[in-house]
Order: C-alpha cells, then sequence, then structure tokens
C-alpha cells in the first residue's frame, strides 16, 4: 500500500502538527497559580509598627513568569514599591502606615485574588508618642502623687463606698462631711437611728475615726412625709 | 586520696610534722576556731578554697629541732618522705597525721577510705587491700556499735516516757499596731469572711506574683496554696472584730520553733539537772532540733510567700505568723508561764522528722534513697558589702575563700585539724547527696551548695551568691526559700552575674543577725540547718554531739527542705503530733486570759449544730494537745473563773504560736482527725475554738454584719502582683465599661508603682524581647511590650523621670481599647487634652451637671489635679464603671489605684439631721436633697464626662 500526499494534504497535515505543537507549548509555558505559605505581619496581628513593610512569601515552587501576574491591592489605599526577593514579595510602603488602622491585603493572581490577610497597626506612631509620651506621663504622674496622697490622708477612702440595701454612704469631699444616701423609705425614728448607727459602726469599721459628721440624703420620695418622727 | 606508706621516719618527726602543718595551715585563734571544732562538719571544699597562704615566719619544732621557713619548706620536705608533689592541703593533712598515728599506734600503715580508683598507684597493692578490709571492718564494728549505743540510749529514753521539761520564754514580744496595719489587716479579714475562695485565689496570686521569674518553678505549688489557705483562715480570725479598731493595738507573739529549740543544748545545766545520761539529752536535743526545724520550715515559707501581701511590713506579717524568734530556756520544776515539753513527744516526732527526712529522697525528687552525711557549722563573715558587679563578685569570692580557710588555721594541734580535713575528706563526698538538693547537686557537686551555706552566714552584709550557686539555685531551687528567708530578715540577696533581686527588702541588715550554718547529725544521717548568734557568742553548734555546746534561736532557719513539695505536707501530722508537748503552756498560761466574755457570746452558736463541722480542726489540735479528757479541761478553764479579762494579748500569743500549728495541721490530718473528733467532748471543742478565736485563727465566724464595705482590697503598696481593681466584676451593664474593668484587672504595678504594665505572656509576632513569662492575662487579647510598656527600660529603672515618657499603659490606652474592641471608633488620642477635644461636644456633661440620670456606665470621665505646675489643664481619664445614687465608681490606668469613687454633692434646704427630725418632716428638714454635680476630691477636681458615642 502506498500513500500519497497532494500538496493540500501536506499542508494540512503539517499545520495539525504545528497547532500541537503551539498548544503543547503554550500549555507547558503558562503560569501556575502560585500558594502563599505565610504573610508578615500575619493574618490578625495588631499593634504592627506604622514603619512595617510587608512580605508575601510564596511556595518555593513559584514561577518567574507567575511572579508577572501577581498583584497586591492594599486596602485602604497606599502607596508603596514592590519587590521580589526570591519567592517573597515584599511591599514597602512609600510612607508610613497610618496609625490605629486596619490593613486589607489582598493578592491577585492574573486579577483573581487567592489570598486575602489583614493586620491593625499600632494606635500611636513613635512621633505621637515623643510628642504626648512624656506631657501625658508627667501628667498621669502628678495624678498618681495626688492620688496617692489622697489614699494617704484618707486611708479609708478606698473602701468607700459602704453599701448595704439600705443606704450608701460616701464622703463628700467638698462637705467635708459623709453623705448618707438611705435607698428605703424611712419610716420611723427608731428606724433611722439604726441604720445611722449601723453607718457609723460600719465607718469606724474602716478606720473612721470621731467626731464622724455627716449628712442624709432621701432619695425616694415620700408621698405624703411622715411628720412628727 | 591515695595513701601512701609511711615514710621511715620516727614518731617525734612525724609529731614535728603534724605541728608543722597546724603551724601552716591552721589559725591562731582558738576561741574561735574551737567552737567550728566542735561543730566538726563543714560544707566547704577545702581542695578548692585553701589556697596557699604566705608564710612570713619559721617554724621550729623545739623537741626535734626541725625547722621550716615557708610552707614550701614543709611541703618540699613532704614530698621527700613521699607525698607526692601537688597533694591537696587537706590531704597534706590527711597523710601527716596518718603517719603520725600509725606511728603512734606502732603500726606502719594505716588507711584511710580507700579510694579504688587510685588503689593502681599505691605501691603496695596487697597491703592496700588489706588495709581496704581492714577498713571496713572497722567500719563495720563502728555501725554495729553505733547500734548498740542507739539501742541503749532508746532504752534509756524509755525511762523518761511523759516526762516533762517545761521551758519558759526569755521574752515574748509584744507587737504593736498602728491604725493603718489594723486596717490592712481589717480588710483582708473582710475579705477573707466574705469570700474565702476568691481571697485565697488572689492571695496565691499575689505571691505567686511576688516570686522572681527565675525562681517561680522552684517554688512549690503546694507550698503557696497551703500557704494561702492558712494566710486566709488566720484572715478570717479577725473577721470577729467589727471594726479596724477593735483589733488589739498590743499583743504579744511568738515564734512556735522557740519551744522544742529550748531543748537544743544537752549541756544546758537544767537540762542536766533533768536528765542525768549525756546520751538521752544529745539524743532528746537532736530530736528537738529538728522539730524546731520543721517549724522554722513552715514558718519561713509562710511568711516568705505572704511578705508581700503584707507590703514588707515585718509587723504585718508577725501579727499573722509570730516573730522570726523566740528564745525559750528550760527551767527546773512548774512554771505558770512556761510550756510542758514532754519528752517522750519531742523524742517521737524528732524521730518522725528524721525518718521523713531519710524519705525525702524517695519522694520524686531525686528518685533514689541516699545515705546523708552532714557538717557542721561554719561561721564566716562577709569582707565588704559587695554591690553587685560580677567583678566584684569573684573578687568576693576569692576573698572569701581566703577567710573560710583562714577560720581553719588554729586548730589547737594540727593533729586536730588533720582530723577534721580527714573528716571532711570522707564526709564531703557524702554531702554531695543531700536529697533535698537533687536538682543542685546533680549538677555542681564541686562545692556550690556548699559554698552557698557558707555565704548565708553572711554578717550584716547582703548575700552574695557567686556565679555557681546562682545557677544551682536556679537550676534547683532549694535554696529559695531559704534565700527568702533571709531576706525576710531584710537582706538584700545577690545573685552574681544574673543580677540583684530582692524579696521584700526590710529593714537592711538587721543588727543582731548573724547567721550559721549547721549541720543537724543522727545517726549517719544529717542535714544542714542555719541557725542564729546573738550577743557576739557563739550561741549555736549545730551538731548534737558529745561535748555540743549551745542554744538554738530560731532565727533565720532557712527552710531546707521546702524545695520537697510534699514536705509540709508530710510534716503536718508530725508538727500536729508535736503539739502534745505544749499543753502545760496553754493550759498554765493562755487559759487565763481567755476572753471570757466571748465564751459566753459564742457558746450557743458555737455547740449548735455548726459546732461539728468548725470544730474539726480544732479536735485535731485537741488531739494534738494530747489532751487525755474533757473533764480536766473544763475544770480548769471554768476554773480560771470568768473574770473579765480582755481580748487584747490573748490575740497574737495564742495565733502567733497556735494559729501557725493549727494551720499546720489543716488539711493533713483528716485521717485521724475524725478518730479523734469522736472521742472527745465539744466542749473541749469549744475551748480550744475560744482560744484561737481570740487570736488569729477562726474557721467560722457569724457573719459581721449584713452589707458589704463597696471596694476593697485597693493597693497602693508596690509589689508585683495584679492587685485588685477594687470592684467586683465585670459586671456593668456597659460593654466599655466591662471590658475597661477586664484590662484593669490584667494590669500589674509598672513605672513608678502604678498600674501601668500591660501583661505580655502572648504570642506576638515581633522580635525576640525581653519578657514576663508568667504573666497571666484573664481577659486577652491584652497588649504587649515593648509598644505598651518598655521593659527594657523597667528592668533597668523602675521609677524613671516621667518626663521621659516611657512606653506604658497610659491612662488614654485604656479609654482607646476599652472603646474601640467594643465597637466604638474614637480617635487614638495619647494625650488627655486631645482626647477631650476631639469628643463630641454634645457628648460632654459638666462635672457640675453630673447626675444619677444622665451619667452612665462607659462615660470617659476627665480629671486635673488643683495645684502645681499641671494645674489648669486635663491630666487623667478614666471610666465610669458604674453610677449608683450616692455616686460613681472608675476604672482606670496608669495612676495610684484602680479604681476610685466619686462622690455626687447634694444640695439641702435644711438641715437633715435627727435632731431636726424629731420635730419636722422629711422636707421640712430637707431631706430630699437635689443633686449639685460631684464633688472634688482632695488635689483634685472632676472636669467633665464624656457619655460614649
Amino acid at each position: 500500500m502506498k500513500f500519497s500526499f497532494n500538496k493540500k494534504q501536506i499542508v494540512i497535515i503539517i499545520s495539525i502538527f504545528a497547532l500541537l505543537f503551539a498548544g503543547l507549548y503554550l500549555f507547558l509555558s503558562r503560569a501556575v497559580q502560585p500558594t502563599v505559605i505565610n504573610t508578615s505581619p500575619d493574618n490578625g496581628s495588631s499593634d504592627v509598627s506604622e514603619t512595617s513593610q510587608i512580605s508575601i512569601n510564596f511556595d518555593a515552587s513559584i514561577q518567574e513568569k507567575s511572579k508577572t501576574k501577581i498583584f497586591v491591592a492594599l486596602k485602604p489605599q497606599a502607596d508603596f514599591d514592590s519587590t521580589w526577593l526570591a519567592n517573597t514579595y515584599k511591599i514597602i510602603p512609600k510612607t508610613n502606615l497610618q496609625n490605629n488602622q486596619k490593613y486589607t491585603v489582598n493578592v491577585l493572581f492574573d486579577n483573581t485574588k487567592i489570598y486575602s490577610f489583614s493586620f491593625e497597626t499600632e494606635i500611636f506612631n513613635s512621633a505621637v508618642i515623643q510628642k504626648y509620651g512624656s506631657l501625658q506621663s508627667q501628667n498621669d504622674f502628678v495624678f498618681g502623687q495626688v492620688t496617692k496622697d489622697l489614699i494617704t490622708k484618707y486611708p479609708w477612702y478606698t473602701s468607700l463606698p459602704v453599701k448595704t440595701n439600705n443606704y450608701i454612704v460616701d464622703y463628700d469631699f467638698d462637705k467635708q462631711e459623709f453623705v448618707i444616701t438611705f435607698l428605703v423609705p424611712i419610716e420611723s425614728s427608731d428606724q433611722l437611728n439604726t441604720l445611722t448607727s449601723d453607718v457609723m459602726q460600719k465607718l469606724k469599721g474602716i478606720g473612721v475615726k470621731d467626731p464622724i459628721t455627716y449628712y442624709m440624703n432621701m432619695i425616694a420620695p415620700r408621698p405624703s412625709p411622715n411628720p412628727g418622727l | 586520696m591515695a595513701a601512701i606508706e609511711v615514710p621511715n621516719i620516727d614518731l617525734k618527726t612525724a609529731k614535728a610534722l603534724r605541728k608543722a602543718f597546724g603551724y601552716f595551715y591552721s589559725d591562731v585563734d582558738p576561741e574561735k576556731t574551737e567552737a567550728l571544732r566542735k561543730a566538726f562538719g563543714y560544707f566547704g571544699d577545702l581542695e578548692k578554697n585553701a589556697p596557699d597562704i604566705k608564710e612570713p615566719v619559721d617554724f621550729k619544732d623545739p623537741d626535734t629541732g626541725i625547722a621550716f621557713k615557708t610552707s614550701a619548706d614543709f611541703r618540699a620536705e613532704l614530698k621527700k618522705l613521699g607525698l607526692p608533689e601537688g597533694t591537696p592541703v587537706k590531704n597534706i593533712g590527711i597523710e601527716v597525721e596518718r603517719w603520725y598515728e600509725t606511728l603512734q599506734r606502732g603500726e606502719t600503715t594505716m588507711a584511710g577510705a580507700p579510694e579504688p580508683e587510685n588503689a593502681a598507684n599505691v605501691p603496695n597493692a596487697g597491703l592496700r587491700e588489706a588495709q581496704k578490709i581492714e577498713y571496713e571492718q572497722r567500719l563495720a564494728a563502728k555501725m554495729a556499735a553505733d547500734e548498740n549505743a542507739k539501742a541503749d540510749v532508746e532504752r534509756m529514753i524509755k525511762r523518761y516516757k511523759d516526762r516533762t521539761i517545761t521551758v519558759v520564754p526569755k521574752d515574748l514580744q509584744t507587737l504593736t499596731l498602728d491604725p493603718n496595719q489594723k486596717m490592712t489587716i481589717y480588710r483582708y479579714a473582710q475579705a477573707a469572711a466574705s469570700d474565702p475562695g476568691i481571697t485565697q485565689e488572689e492571695v496565691a496570686n499575689i505571691m505567686r506574683g511576688a516570686i522572681p521569674e527565675e525562681l517561680r518553678d522552684s517554688i512549690p505549688e503546694q507550698a503557696i496554696q497551703n500557704t494561702a489557705r492558712g494566710f486566709v483562715e488566720k484572715a478570717r480570725g479577725f473577721a470577729e472584730y467589727k471594726t479596724a479598731e477593735e483589733i488589739p493595738t498590743e499583743t504579744t507573739i511568738m515564734n512556735p520553733a522557740g519551744p522544742p529549740a529550748a531543748l537544743n543544748d544537752p549541756n544546758n545545766k537544767v537540762f542536766q539537772e533533768i536528765i542525768p545520761e549525756e546520751e538521752v539529752r544529745v539524743a532528746l536535743a537532736s530530736d528537738a532540733q529538728v522539730i524546731s526545724y520543721a517549724f522554722a520550715a513552715r514558718y519561713d515559707t509562710e511568711t516568705t510567700l505572704t511578705a508581700p501581701l503584707f507590703g514588707g511590713d515585718t509587723t504585718l506579717t508577725w501579727s499573722f505568723y509570730g516573730p522570726p524568734s523566740t528564745e525559750f530556756e528550760p527551767v527546773k520544776g512548774e512554771n505558770k508561764n512556761g510550756i510542758k515539753l514532754n519528752l517522750s513527744v519531742i523524742h517521737e516526732a524528732g524521730s518522725d522528722v528524721k525518718e521523713f527526712v531519710a524519705k525525702v529522697p524517695k519522694l520524686g525528687v531525686s528518685g533514689e534513697g541516699r545515705e546523708v552525711a552532714s557538717t557542721g557549722i561554719v561561721p564566716t563573715r562577709v569582707p565588704y558589702q559587695y554591690t553587685g558587679d560580677e567583678a566584684l563578685a569573684k573578687r568576693a569570692q576569692g576573698f572569701l575563700q581566703k577567710e573560710r580557710f583562714g577560720r581553719f588555721r588554729g586548730f589547737n594541734t594540727q593533729g586536730e585539724y588533720a582530723k577534721y580535713v580527714t573528716r571532711i575528706s570522707k564526709t564531703s563526698e557524702l554531702s554531695r547527696d543531700v536529697p533535698v538538693t537533687p536538682g543542685v547537686m546533680a549538677g555542681s557537686t564541686d562545692g556550690a551548695v556548699r559554698i552557698l551555706f557558707t555565704q548565708m552566714a553572711l554578717k550584716k552584709a547582703p548575700l552574695l551568691l557567686v556565679p555557681k550557686v546562682t545557677e544551682a539555685i536556679i537550676k534547683g531551687g532549694f535554696q529559695t526559700t531559704a534565700l527568702a528567708s533571709l531576706a525576710t530578715e531584710g537582706r538584700v540577696i545577690y545573685f552574681a552575674g544574673l543580677g540583684k533581686y530582692s524579696f521584700n527588702i526590710v529593714n537592711l541588715s538587721g543588727a543582731s543577725s548573724e547567721l550559721y550554718i549547721a549541720g543537724l547529725n543522727f545517726g549517719n544521717r544529717a542535714f544542714g540547718l542555719g541557725l542564729a548568734k546573738t550577743g557576739g557568742k557563739v550561741v549555736a553548734t549545730g551538731i548534737i554531739t558529745k561535748g555540743a555546746t549551745g542554744q538554738i534561736t530560731t532565727r533565720a532557719l532557712p527552710a531546707l527542705f521546702s524545695k520537697v513539695g510534699s514536705w509540709l505536707g508530710s510534716i503536718a501530722p508530725i508538727i500536729g503530733n508535736i503539739l502534745g508537748a505544749i499543753s502545760g503552756w496553754i493550759f498554765g498560761k493562755v487559759l487565763d486570759k481567755i476572753p471570757w466574755k466571748k465564751v459566753k457570746e459564742w457558746s450557743a452558736a458555737i455547740l449548735g449544730t455548726a459546732a461539728a463541722i468548725i470544730s474539726l480542726p480544732f479536735v485535731g489540735l485537741a488531739a494534738a494537745l494530747g489532751i487525755g479528757g474533757a473533764t480536766t479541761v473544763i475544770s480548769a478553764l471554768f476554773g480560771g473563773g470568768l473574770g473579765g479579762l480582755t481580748l487584747g494579748g490573748v490575740g497574737a500569743s495564742v495565733g502567733g504560736f497556735l494559729g501557725a500549728l493549727i494551720l499546720t495541721t489543716l488539711g493533713n490530718i483528716a485521717g485521724w482527725l475524725f478518730v479523734v473528733f469522736i472521742s472527745f467532748s465539744l466542749m473541749v471543742t469549744l475551748i480550744l475554738f475560744i482560744i484561737n478565736a481570740g487570736a488569729y485563727v477562726v474557721p467560722q465566724i457569724p457573719e459581721v454584719a449584713t452589707g458589704a464595705v463597696g471596694r476593697t482590697g485597693v493597693n497602693v503598696v508596690c509589689s508585683t502582683d495584679k492587685g485588685p481593681v477594687g470592684v467586683s466584676g465585670p459586671t456593668s451593664s456597659s460593654p466599655i465599661a466591662n471590658r475597661a474593668w477586664e484590662i484593669v484587672f490584667d494590669l500589674y504595678q509598672g513605672f513608678w508603682c502604678f498600674w501601668n504594665r500591660s501583661p505580655s505572656n502572648v504570642p506576638w509576632n515581633g522580635p525576640p524581647r525581653p519578657d514576663f513569662p508568667n504573666d497571666i492575662v484573664k481577659y486577652p487579647p491584652n497588649y504587649p511590650q515593648p509598644i505598651y510598656f518598655d521593659y527594657n527600660l523597667y528592668a533597668v529603672n523602675k521609677n524613671p523621670s516621667e518626663k521621659s515618657g516611657p512606653d506604658l499603659f497610659w491612662c488614654t490606652d485604656l479609654v482607646i481599647k476599652a472603646y474601640q474592641e467594643t465597637g466604638h471608633n474614637i480617635p487614638p488620642d495619647l494625650g488627655v487634652a486631645e482626647m477631650h477635644a476631639h469628643w463630641p461636644v454634645n457628648k460632654i456633661i459638666a462635672a457640675k451637671d453630673a447626675t444619677p440620670q444622665n451619667i452612665v456606665p462607659g462615660s470617659a470621665v476627665f480629671f486635673r489635679v488643683t495645684s502645681g505646675d499641671f494645674a489648669n489643664q486635663l491630666n487623667h481619664v478614666g471610666i465610669v464603671y458604674s453610677v449608683d445614687l450616692a455616686g460613681i465608681t472608675v476604672v482606670e490606668s496608669n495612676n495610684a489605684v484602680k479604681s476610685e469613687r466619686i462622690t455626687f454633692t447634694f444640695t439641702t434646704a435644711g438641715s437633715c439631721t435627727p435632731l431636726c427630725l424629731k420635730n419636722a418632716t422629711f422636707q421640712e428638714c430637707g431631706c430630699y436633697g437635689q443633686v449639685n454635680g460631684v464633688a472634688n476630691l482632695p488635689g483634685m477636681l472632676v472636669d467633665s464626662f464624656g457619655l460614649p458615642y
């Protein structure tokens, strides 16, 4: 049996083979979607420095061609430079990240999101700390000293208020008197005496010394005041 | 060391050599070394610590004319006689002594303990083998003799069954509490009484937090839990006092280790008169020592661990646990102020302790039992105040070694020294195996622990631990409590190479504190014991042997055994048993001070159904006290009359003593407790209850009163624990306030002892950083270092200039975090003024307009101080945690407290007083006040509130 091709047939066969080879070539040289191994900052990190760079580490098998198809989107938007270091895609913000900001990084491959992670930056940047840290420290320090003086002079202050179901006792530093706020209606002088006596005992219990001066406050208004207690 | 043949010298020459050795290598102060010699032990390693000394003088033996100009000449002569060059000093002594003794007996050879590894070097191996056999035979004979002697002693002791010796306190100390101290006690009492479980947990947390990070693993959790439980029980004992003022101002206190320690000295004249047989006295003294030691171990552990609870205030510590020492002495006959020590109990209990000690290695620490040999007292002094750096540490170490070596110079004869050194050489190997120190000893058999022990004897000086010891401690840690006990005394402990750690430094270098190290030796087992010296004389020798003199005081006994977690628990029944010895004291001295008024008051309650429950520990005590029946006791009790004796004075005298003892028994004697319980009447229980209720240990106290103190335990004392917030939570109606409470709960005291140290034991992705690995974060997330706390700075300076603005958890951080983490996106302003400026104007309420209705939890509250450079500007901010009709409770960070109370001020039309109300109505007396904003606080005022947005 003898095969014979005419010219037209030969062209067709060659074309088919050419297409096959081209297809095979395209298949073999296609960009494979890479895999993100880890990132820096980690997903969910907080208190990330505003000067941080962002690194995305890919699987070691990432192809050079694939690298060209990777893009990163930062939310909120920020200008940055980027570079590849081996399998790591490094994002270098042109300016510091915003403080107290949650950033989301979307990794796109061939315009398709293949990975996403977020992190939060620290609340204060170094400039803020430099500017306000010293001042606030001084303010807090002064305030703390005043507090210590207060407690030294009035050690029972830390035990206030004295609370029961019947009353709350605080100290009115403006009036320099304890203030007893009754939480229940006072029906009789005996009841009043009992409660105030109880208050006195408790105040002494927390270290208050005689003479204990106080004023009272009836919170619950009474429809008809009980005269002549 | 390999023994060599005795050289061909005569006895006189050998004697001269002994003298020469003593001349060059002994001290010239026989008085000093006598006590040392008697103590017969030494933890140090002479080979390492006996450097050559300079010899400026000649030695000449008048009998033989043998002379040496220097020790080098002396050693050269010895070399000629066959002693290898480079033989360590201690071995020189051994050899010279051996030569002398051998020649004296007319023998040609005599071996010390043969050392197989060196046997090959012995010229005459056959002879060496014979020496070995002889040695073993002698050893066996000696052991048999020891056993026989021991049996003889036991027989003699039995003759003294149930005999007692009364010991009386030389000086019972009086404790004086000031109002602040009473208040501290009262607060703990209230907390313990109202919620003992939580209090115990918090107390344990505080104790844990106070332990330096490096040592935390070395403190057994069991010891912490036991101590916390004991603390709460003691605190509850104070809850009987309705007010802080009611707590007695003056009370008598004592240390429970004092009574048994009084029998320490077998040569005590009174002791001799009562017990003529020296062997018996020696045995009983040994028993008394270990008993007092057991008490001391407990005492040290408790006082050390609880010191942070008292802010280092030793008076408060003593109010709970008694003083570090109380010296007792034996007296003849009865004495109403004395304690009767039952000799049988002392002996049995002492034996129990020893038996327990022998088992220590089997308690899971070392994995195997080991024979323990011990050593003795090593008094020494630090040459100068050590200030902390490594170079200085090394210098001090070298100096100290010389000093130590120097102490061994001057034995009366060189032979004594040689014997002494021989003994050391034999025991030092064994001393490595002190069973409670395997962790340390395993990696440091070259004397680290022994050096430590010597270091512990420093007088009026910081305790210096050379690097090796530091390492050993951190690895093994058994000494931790011992060191801490010293620190409690007010010593600074320097861990050379690792910086300085201080454990609650109080009253640095107590004037009377001179510590000694001793070994207790019973049979062929022994362990170390720290003793005290007072008044410039040696008062303790530590070794119970014939001729031992001195008297133990219980100051700063190191809790050697505290490393073994089970020790404290296991020793408790023994201690309970010991209590049998104190009945005389209790019923002779204490009962006449019982607060009889309280007997009446409490009888009904106590004898009610609750009695069975509450009495358990005290029935246990009853058994421990050896009370044979209620009748006698009741008779004694009521025979004392119901006079109006006051509580004052009884409390601590009983509480400091019985309290400690009872607590020792708690939780450890349940087994036999029940048996005892059904054997004794409730009246006994009642009596004991009363005794202890009058003291500081009351297991069940009636409710103090209805209602509770609003905030408790607000801590302004610097400590390493979290400290309470001061208000319970998180129970606010506001998520913001609850989150703020949680954050504040987790804060530690940082710079300036303000609450600004954000814990940081959570993983983080930043660079490695120094940390507080044991920080506890109960309510994550937390805020890591260094952003929220500059640990690096803190490590070197806890009180930096506030102007430097170190990273810390500012007051504004609290507001920002509490808001942002609950979905409120407020601007992150570090400065309070900026925060206030950014707060929506319509959410700001001026302080004068604040009412219980318009201020809500979660609001920010802005403060300012009223004077100074920072007045007239906003200084501080907190979060409103709760609002009630009378005031506002605020939580905050970076302040001296975690919470504050702001009071509403009320305008009243009249004078709402009982006097007015006698003749007028509430209305007429102006009792229905109108809120008029919030009151200012001294030195500060509330500027405004920022409602949540």
